[in-house]
């Protein structure tokens, strides 16, 4: 079983630091399926998809706050407590790579890999 | 100035969702006639990459358009966040531009989907607010001269645009082709689509998702007296 991460959104404050980022978590695998190519053929596509967005009991390896969207589901809400002065979505990415690879379940996406 | 950024909700969607819908006229079926539909013939929301804006024609001639939606979960703005900036960036891969007229280019607009998670055949008469005359969001990018492919392309919305913007909810973008929109039937030069491919928010990773950057200040507007 693979896992991911995808953000929902990203706060910044005046100056351009990262004050705040909702992240939500996911498991699927790579499989192979008929998708439509820009010929709108059916054809085999091979790659990662999602089966499940993971709640806060999913990933008891995650720890830091959730909140609920309209739909209540959870998401991660990270604070600069957790990732410290940082600006750009890349910094943001290898801190939450390294979050992901905490998980004993799940292998990260290729992509999220450290 | 704060901002938020935004990103659509990859499948499977709880709050927002991108993805495409294409209809095809059947044979005889004129330009007007597919363009002015109301249920397009597939819709698909959980594509990792694709044509996600155009028009075409094939041999007969079969007329075909591609509109694409973008929703965006907005609620995280404060309510008291008066919004100054706000862009809207897709990475497109690929460029389709057989007929450069001058009418290929790709414009977003104010849409107004059935549902926020899912994209289906009834919403492709959504993807603007009217038909005909719709009022546009930001500045048109001509698919030749305004479109770069491997990177992201920035729609900057103007004043219309802004206004769109929910802090309470789901913000939805719908997008159009310039032929599609000033109604003008593209010339048939052989095969011909105009258009591009992107990148849906269902894609592995997070740096090619569909994006939507508002930037705020929060509290009312400060009022000086001279």
């Amino acid at each position: 079983m693979r896992t991911d991460y995808k953000f929902w959104y990203i706060k910044r404050d005046d100056d351009g630091f990262i004050t705040e980022a909702a992240v939500r978590f996911y498991e699927g695998d790579v499989t192979t399926e008929l998708e439509k190519d820009t010929s709108l053929n059916l054809v085999p596509i091979t790659r990662f998809r999602r089966s499940k967005r993971l709640g806060s009991s999913d990933v008891p390896h995650i720890n830091v706050g959730f909140i609920k969207d309209a739909r209540g589901k959870d998401a991660a809400v990270y604070t600069s407590e957790s990732f410290g002065r940082i600006k750009t979505d890349e910094e943001l990415r290898t801190f939450l790579n390294r979050e992901i690879s905490k998980d004993t379940k799940r292998v990260a996406i290729n992509e999220q890999k450290i | 100035m704060a901002s938020l950024t935004v990103y659509p909700d990859p499948d499977p969607e709880t709050t927002s969702v991108d993805g495409v819908i294409y209809t095809r006229g059947a044979g005889g079926e004129s330009w007007a006639t597919v363009r002015s539909t109301a249920d397009g013939d597939t819709a698909t929301d959980n594509g990792a990459t694709g044509v996600f804006v155009g028009s075409d024609i094939t041999s007969g001639p079969l007329y075909g358009l591609f509109r694409g939606f973008t929703l965006f979960d907005t609620s995280a703005l404060p309510d008291g966040a008066t919004i100054t900036d706000v862009t809207i960036s897709l990475y497109v891969n690929t460029t389709y531009n057989t007929d450069n007229d001058g009418n290929d280019w790709v414009n977003v607009f104010q849409a107004s989907t059935v549902n926020n998670t899912s994209i289906v055949i009834q919403d492709f008469d959504t993807a603007s607010q009217t038909l005909d005359s719709p009022v546009e969001l930001s500045t048109r990018r001509d698919i030749s001269s305004g479109i770069t492919t491997g990177a992201y392309n920035d729609w900057v919305l103007n004043a219309d645009g802004i206004t769109t913007i929910s802090k309470t909810g789901i913000t939805k973008f719908g997008w159009r082709e310039g032929h599609d929109v000033i109604n003008e039937t593209p010339a048939q030069l052989v095969d011909e689509t105009e258009g591009f491919n992107l990148n849906f928010a269902e894609s592995a990773g997070t740096t090619t998702d569909p994006r939507l950057v508002v930037t705020y200040s929060e509290g009312a507007p400060k009022v000086i007296f001279f």
